[in-house]
C-alpha cells in the first residue's frame, strides 16, 4: 500500500519539485552526495543527472503498467503453474512476463515519451549545458530567443516522434 | 490416500469450512458435491496446497502436508504434492500452444526433449486432441480446452487428480461427450481422484463414493445407493430433491408399524425407533407410483408392504424427460413419472388420483431439529 503510493508520487509531483528533491539528495552536501563525492563522483550537472531525473519522473508509467499486467492474470493460471513446477523463477519468466509483455512494452513507450519531454526536473537537477545535459525540450527553450526557426524545427521533430509513439502504443493495445 | 482431519478455513469473518474431515482411498473417485458457495473449491485448493488451512491437518499418502507437527507448522508446496489439478475455467497458458501447455509439467522433471515430445504426442492422442497440438488455447472450443487441461494435469503421472467443476464452463451440447471422455480417462487411469461438482447427475455417473458438503462440513459420505436411498439429514435430502417430512413414530398401543406425517398414518418398518419418536422421513419421487384409479388388486395390496393414498394433484413440473407431479394426500408428495405416462394418463391440476409406494422405499433418520411445521421442500437437484 505504502510502496504502491510511493511508486505513483513522481506522476503527481511537479517536475520542479522533483528536481529540488533530487538536488537535495545528490548535491555534494546532500543526503547521498558526500558518499558519492568520496569516490569523486559529482552527479548534479552531469549527463548521469539527466538520466536520473528522467528515470525518476517517467519510470512510474512502466511500473504501473507492469503492476496492472501482473494483477490482470487469472490467479488460476499461476496456480496451474505452481502445481506443475517448483521454480518461482520459471513461472515468472515463462508465464507472468510473457503474458504481460504487451502491457509492459506499451508502458515502456509511455515512459520513453514522458522522459523525452521531461523539462522541469532536468533543468533543476542537471542544468542546461549544451552537449552535456541539454535535452531537446531544453534546447527548444534556449533556441526560442536566438533562433525561433530552429526551435520550430526541433518542436516538429518531437511532435513526429510523439505521434509515432502513440501509434505504437495503440498497435500494442489493439493486438491484445 | 488423502485424509483431512478437522480442517477449517475462514475468509475474513466468513467461516467457509469448519472441522472438515474425510478420507479418499487409493484408486477411488470421490465426488465432493454441494451447492455453490459451500466451500468445495476451497477444500480442493487446500488439498492442492494453493491456500493454507487455518486449522486441522491434511495428509497425502500418510504424510502430513498441512498442519502442525509438534511446534512446527508444516506446509508442503503445491508442486511437491505430486498432483494434477483441472480448473473450472481450464486456466491454460494462453500464450503457449496446446502442446506446450501439456508439456509444461514434463519440462521440470529432467526429461530429454525427445522424451517430452513423445509423451506429449501420446497425451494429445489420449484426450483426442491429436490435430490440435499446434493450436493456441483461444483457437479451440471450451470442451477441447478442458481436454487439454486434463492432459496437462495427468502428464506428470500424478498420484492424485483434483477436478474442480470441469464440465461447468462447457456448453450443454458438448457436455455429454466431454463427461464420457472424462469418465473414460478417470476409469482408465485409476488415479485417486476428487471430483468437485454441484451437479448430482455428474457425481452419480463419475464417482465411486459421494461426499455431500453443506454448512462447512460433510453432511453425508457414502456410495451412490447409500446417499440416494438413505439421506442422513434434511440438507442432504433437500439437495437430492426427495420428499422430506417431519414424522412421528406411532404410540405404543398401535398394532402396526406406523408413522404419522401431518396427521396421516402410513405403514413403515420402525423397529429401530421408539414409540412417539420424531423422525425425518424421506421418499424418493421415483419410488412413488401414480395411479389414475384403483382396481381390486391395488386395494388388496394396501397392507403392510405397500401404502396407497388418495389425493389431488396440486402441481405439475415438466422437466426434460421426467414430470414431477405433486399430490396433496394430507401432505404434499412428489411423484416422478415419465413424460410418456404423463401424456397417457392425461393428468391435470385438481384431478383426483392415487399414489402408491412400498414401505421399503421409506427412509428414516433421527430428526435432530425436532418436529417443525412442514415446509414444502425445494428441489436443488
Amino acid at each position: 500500500m505504502l510502496l504502491d503510493t510511493l511508486i505513483d508520487v513522481p506522476i503527481v509531483l511537479p517536475p520542479a519539485v522533483a528536481g529540488v528533491a533530487l538536488l537535495f539528495a545528490f548535491a555534494p552536501r546532500g543526503l547521498l552526495g558526500p558518499v558519492l563525492n568520496y569516490f569523486g563522483i559529482i552527479v548534479p550537472g552531469s549527463t548521469i543527472a539527466v538520466i536520473i531525473a528522467q528515470v525518476f519522473v517517467a519510470s512510474p508509467f512502466v511500473l504501473r503498467a507492469a503492476k496492472n499486467a501482473f494483477q490482470s492474470i487469472d490467479p488460476d493460471i499461476i496456480n496451474s503453474a505452481r502445481i506443475l513446477t517448483p521454480s518461482k523463477l520459471r513461472i515468472f519468466f515463462t508465464i507472468t512476463l510473457p503474458m504481460s509483455k504487451r502491457q509492459i512494452l506499451s508502458g515502456l513507450a509511455m515512459t520513453w515519451a514522458r522522459a523525452m519531454g521531461e523539462f522541469g526536473a532536468t533543468l533543476m537537477f542537471a542544468g542546461n549545458l549544451p552537449t552535456i545535459t541539454q535535452t531537446m525540450p531544453l534546447a527548444i527553450y534556449s533556441l526560442m530567443a536566438a533562433d525561433p526557426f530552429g526551435a520550430i524545427v526541433l518542436s516538429a521533430v518531437l511532435i513526429i516522434i510523439s505521434f509515432a509513439i502513440l501509434i505504437l502504443i495503440k498497435i500494442l493495445e489493439k493486438k491484445k | 490416500m488423502i485424509r483431512l482431519e478437522s480442517v477449517s478455513k475462514a475468509f475474513g469473518e466468513k467461516e467457509v469450512l469448519q472441522k472438515l474431515s474425510f478420507e479418499v482411498k487409493e484408486h477411488e473417485i470421490l465426488a465432493l458435491l454441494g451447492p455453490n458457495g459451500c466451500g468445495k473449491s476451497t477444500a480442493l485448493n487446500m488439498i492442492a496446497g494453493l491456500i493454507p488451512p487455518d486449522g486441522g491437518q491434511i495428509f497425502i499418502d500418510d504424510r502430513l502436508v498441512d498442519g502442525r507437527q509438534g511446534k512446527k507448522k508444516i506446509h508442503i508446496s503445491p508442486s511437491a504434492r505430486k498432483l494434477g489439478y483441472v480448473f473450472q475455467n481450464q486456466a491454460l497458458f494462453p500464450h503457449m500452444l496446446v502442446r506446450d501447455n501439456i508439456a509444461y509439467g514434463l519440462k521440470s522433471g529432467g526429461r530429454s526433449e525427445q522424451e517430452i515430445d513423445t509423451q506429449t504426442k501420446k497425451l494429445l492422442e489420449f484426450v483426442g486432441l491429436t490435430e490440435f497440438g499446434n493450436h493456441y488455447p483461444r483457437q479451440i472450443s471450451g470442451g477441447q480446452k478442458q481436454r487439454a487441461s486434463l492432459a496437462r494435469s495427468i502428464a506428470t503421472n500424478p498420484k492424485i487428480l483434483l477436478l474442480d467443476e470441469p464440465l461447468s464452463a462447457v456448453d450443454t451440447r458438448s457436455k455429454e461427450s466431454l463427461r464420457q471422455a472424462f469418465n473414460g480417462v478417470l476409469q482408465h487411469l485409476k488415479t485417486t481422484t476428487i471430483y468437485v461438482t454441484h451437479n448430482l447427475t455428474e457425481a452419480l455417473m463419475i464417482a465411486d463414493r459421494i461426499a455431500i458438503l453443506g454448512n462447512g462440513r460433510i453432511e453425508q459420505i457414502g456410495t451412490r445407493d447409500e446417499v440416494l436411498s438413505k439421506p442422513k439429514s434434511r440438507f442432504v435430502a433437500e439437495f437430492l430433491g426427495t420428499n422430506i417430512y417431519d414424522g412421528e413414530v406411532a404410540p405404543e398401543e398401535s398394532t402396526r408399524d406406523q408413522i404419522e406425517i401431518a396427521g396421516v398414518s402410513i405403514s413403515a418398518p420402525i423397529s429401530d425407533y421408539s414409540p412417539g419418536q420424531a423422525l425425518l422421513v424421506t421418499i424418493r419421487p421415483e419410488d412413488v407410483a401414480l395411479l389414475p384409479e384403483l382396481d381390486a388388486n391395488d386395494l388388496k395390496r394396501n397392507d403392510h408392504t405397500v401404502n396407497v393414498l388418495e389425493g389431488v394433484i396440486v402441481d405439475i413440473l415438466l422437466m426434460k424427460s421426467m414430470v414431477h407431479i405433486t399430490i396433496d394426500v394430507g401432505f404434499p408428495i412428489k411423484s416422478a413419472i415419465t413424460l410418456r405416462s404423463f401424456i397417457d394418463l392425461n393428468l391435470t391440476e385438481g384431478k383426483r388420483v392415487y399414489v402408491q409406494f412400498k414401505v421399503n422405499v421409506i427412509s428414516k433418520c433421527e430428526n435432530h431439529e425436532g418436529i417443525e411445521r412442514y415446509n414444502q421442500t425445494s428441489s436443488l437437484g
